[in-house]
C-alpha cells in the first residue's frame, strides 16, 4: 500500500509539474504578444501593426518648428498667418524668399535682425540654418571661361573661412553663377574681384602666380601647324620633368589668349640670308628664350625633337590613336 | 492600397458605450474632459422628414482618404521608410509627426516627434483628435492622440477593441476595397459617410441604418465647414492684445464663453 501511495504521489507531483510547465510558457508568450514598442537600431518607433515605420535622420532642416515652439516658446500666431501662410512651400513659391528680402526684414528677418534673434547677415550663423541642408561641395570645377578647379573643402576646413566671407557678396551661391558673368577673368582678379578679393599676394598668394593651383596643365601634346606644319610641344616634359612654372613661359613669351602664333605665316623669300635671319629671330623670340644651348638644348641643335615632319606626325598619330588622340585642346 | 474602414450599423447600436469604455481601457486613455479616441453621442428623439428618430452617434477617427490633420502638422519632416511586414514592400516618404499609412490607409501619430501644438486637432472637422497635455516633456507641449484603428491589435490578428467588445455587433471592421469583406457588403447596401458640400475629405467610417436615423445623424453631426486654421488661437491672441477696446473684449469673451458652454453640452 505504502508503495502504491508513494507512486500515486509521484505521479501527482509529475502531473503538477507538467501542468505548471504548460502554464508558465503560456503566460510568457502572452506577454510577448502584447503590443509593445518595437525598437530596432533605435530607428523603429512605435508599433503600428503590420507596417514597420523606420524613421531616418532628417536631411533638410533649415527651419525647425520644434526649436521655435518648444525651445523659444513661440505661439503659432507669432508667425502665422501674418509672416508665413500656413501651408508648406508658399513662401518659396512667392519668389522673394531670398536672403536679400530676409535682410530687408521680410519672412525670417522679422525676428532675425540681430536684435530679437541672430541676424541673417551674421557671418557665423549661416550654418545655423544652412548647416544640414546644404552640402558644401568639396570641389568646384569651372569649365568657363577656362577650366579651373577650386578646393572648397580646403578653404572652409583648413583655412577656416566662414560661408559669408565669400557668399553672397563675392560669389553668388549658385553653381556656374560666376562663370555666367562676362568678367570672371584673371584680369578681374587683378582688380580684386572674385578670387582676387583675397588672392592679391597679401591675404593669399597672388592670383597672377601659381597658375597650376587652380588651372590644369594640358596633358595632350600641342601640334603647331603655323607657321610650319609640324612642330610638337609636350607640356608634360616641361612642367613635369623640367619643373618649369606656368608663368615662366605664359607671362611674356607665350601670353595666353593673345594669339602669339595665330598671325604668323610661313616666311617665303628667295634670299637665304633674310630667311635664316627671320627664322633665327622667330626661334629666339619663342622657344629660343630657353632653348639657347644655355638653359636648354639650343634651337640650332636637335631640330627633329620638335620638327617631326609630316611623316613623323603621321607615325605619331598612328601610334597615338591606340592610346589617346592628339587633340589640340590644352585647357 | 488596402484601406481599412469601419461600418457602424445604427440599427444594431443600443448606445451602451461599451465601445468607448473598451477603447479607454485598452489604450489607457486618461479620464478627463475631452480625452477620448472613441465616443457615443445620443441623438434625438427628434422629428425628421421621415418620422421620429432616436439614435446614436458612435464616432472615432475616420482615417480619411485626404486627412486634413496630416497636412497641418508643423513638426519637422523626416524621411521615413514604411515596410509592409507581410509582403516586405517598402515605401519612402517624408513625413511630419503624423501621416497616412501607405499600406493600410490608417492615419497614425509618431508620439516621439509630436510637439503637442494641437494644430492637427484644430484641423480635424470631426474633432477626432485631442492633445494629452499631461504627456508634455522637454520636447513638446503634450502629445496628440486619437484612434489608431487598433493597428497594434490588428497586426496581431485581433479585431479593434471597440469592435470586439460591441454587444450588438454594430461595429464592423475590415478592408474597404476587398469585395469579399463584410464592409464592402455594407457599402453595397448603402452605408454613408458623414460628408457635406464643404467637407469632402473621404472619411472611412461609414454609417448604416434607417433613413430617418441617418437623416438625423447627418443633420446634427456632419461637419458643414472645414475648421478655419487656428481660429481659436487667433481669437485668444486677439483677446490678449491690449489695443482692443473693452467692449470688443467683452464681446469676444462672450463668444468664447458660449462656444465653451456649447462644447460642454455636446460632450454630455
Amino acid at each position: 500500500m505504502k508503495f502504491t501511495k508513494s507512486l500515486l504521489w509521484c505521479l501527482g507531483a509529475a502531473a503538477g509539474v507538467g501542468l505548471l510547465s504548460m502554464v508558465v510558457p503560456q503566460t510568457v508568450s502572452a506577454k510577448t504578444t502584447m503590443p509593445v514598442q518595437k525598437q530596432g537600431n533605435g530607428e523603429l518607433t512605435e508599433y503600428y501593426g503590420n507596417t514597420e515605420v523606420i524613421v531616418h535622420k532628417p536631411i533638410h532642416q533649415v527651419f525647425s518648428h520644434k526649436k521655435h515652439i518648444i525651445g523659444v516658446g513661440l505661439d503659432c500666431d507669432s508667425c502665422h498667418p501674418d509672416i508665413f501662410k500656413k501651408k508648406r512651400g508658399t513662401a518659396k513659391a512667392a519668389g522673394d524668399f531670398t536672403m536679400k528680402s530676409l535682410e530687408k526684414g521680410k519672412y525670417c528677418g522679422v525676428c532675425h535682425n540681430g536684435d530679437e534673434a541672430f541676424g541673417v547677415t551674421d557671418k557665423k550663423d549661416c550654418i545655423t540654418c544652412h548647416g544640414s541642408n546644404m552640402q558644401p561641395p568639396e570641389k568646384v570645377v569651372w569649365k568657363k571661361p577656362n577650366k579651373a578647379a577650386f578646393d572648397h573643402k580646403a578653404h572652409v576646413e583648413d583655412i577656416g573661412l566662414e560661408c559669408a566671407d565669400c557668399h553672397d557678396k563675392i560669389f553668388t551661391m549658385k553653381i556656374g553663377a560666376a562663370a555666367a558673368h562676362g568678367d570672371f577673368t584673371m584680369a578681374s582678379f587683378k582688380k580684386g574681384k572674385y578670387c582676387g578679393a583675397c588672392h592679391n599676394g597679401d591675404d593669399a598668394f597672388d592670383a597672377q602666380t601659381q597658375c597650376d593651383s587652380c588651372h590644369f596643365v594640358p596633358t595632350k601634346r600641342i601640334i603647331f601647324t603655323k607657321p610650319v606644319k609640324t612642330v610638337v610641344f609636350d607640356h608634360k616634359i616641361h612642367v613635369g620633368k623640367a619643373k618649369i612654372l606656368c608663368e615662366t613661359c605664359h607671362k611674356d613669351v607665350f601670353v595666353m589668349g593673345s594669339g602669339v602664333l595665330s598671325g604668323l605665316e610661313t616666311f617665303r623669300s628667295d634670299d637665304p640670308v633674310a630667311k635664316r635671319k627671320h627664322l633665327e629671330e622667330l626661334h629666339e623670340k619663342l622657344c629660343g628664350t630657353c632653348h639657347n644651348s644655355d638653359q636648354a638644348f639650343g634651337f640650332q641643335t636637335r631640330c627633329t625633337v620638335c620638327h617631326i615632319g609630316v611623316k613623323g606626325l603621321k607615325l605619331m598619330k598612328a601610334g597615338a590613336e591606340k592610346s589617346d588622340s592628339p587633340e589640340q585642346d590644352g585647357h | 492600397m488596402n484601406q481599412y474602414a469601419m461600418i457602424i450599423d445604427l440599427d444594431r447600436c443600443v448606445g451602451c458605450h461599451a465601445c468607448s469604455i473598451a477603447c479607454r481601457a485598452e489604450w489607457q486613455i486618461p479620464v478627463k474632459e475631452g480625452y477620448r479616441r472613441n465616443w457615443v453621442r445620443r441623438l434625438g428623439p427628434a422629428q425628421t422628414s421621415r418620422g421620429l428618430s432616436y439614435t446614436f452617434y458612435p464616432g472615432l477617427c475616420n482615417h480619411c482618404d485626404h486627412p486634413a490633420c496630416v497636412d497641418a502638422c508643423p513638426a519637422d519632416p523626416v524621411p521615413v521608410t514604411f515596410k509592409d511586414v507581410k509582403t516586405g514592400k517598402t515605401v519612402d516618404m517624408e513625413v511630419a509627426a503624423t501621416w497616412k499609412d501607405p499600406f493600410n490607409g490608417t492615419v497614425q501619430i509618431d508620439k516621439n516627434r509630436c510637439l503637442g501644438c494641437g494644430a492637427c486637432a484644430d484641423a480635424c472637422p470631426y474633432g477626432a483628435r485631442y492633445v494629452n497635455v499631461e504627456l508634455a516633456d522637454d520636447d513638446s507641449e503634450g502629445k496628440a492622440d486619437k484612434c489608431t484603428f487598433c493597428m497594434p491589435r490588428v497586426g496581431k490578428g485581433l479585431q479593434p477593441a471597440c469592435v470586439q467588445t460591441c454587444i450588438a455587433d454594430a461595429r464592423i471592421f475590415g478592408l474597404r476595397d476587398d469585395p469579399k469583406s463584410e464592409v464592402a457588403a455594407y457599402l453595397k447596401k448603402g452605408a454613408k459617410r458623414l460628408e457635406s458640400k464643404n467637407v469632402k475629405i473621404g472619411p472611412n467610417v461609414y454609417y448604416f441604418g434607417h433613413k430617418k436615423d441617418l437623416e438625423l445623424l447627418d443633420k446634427l453631426e456632419t461637419p458643414q465647414e472645414m475648421p478655419e486654421a487656428n481660429s481659436r488661437r487667433i481669437m485668444l491672441a486677439k483677446m490678449l492684445k491690449p489695443t482692443l477696446g473693452k467692449v470688443a473684449q467683452l464681446g469676444i469673451a462672450g463668444i468664447a464663453a458660449t462656444t465653451l458652454i456649447g462644447s460642454e453640452d455636446k460632450e454630455e
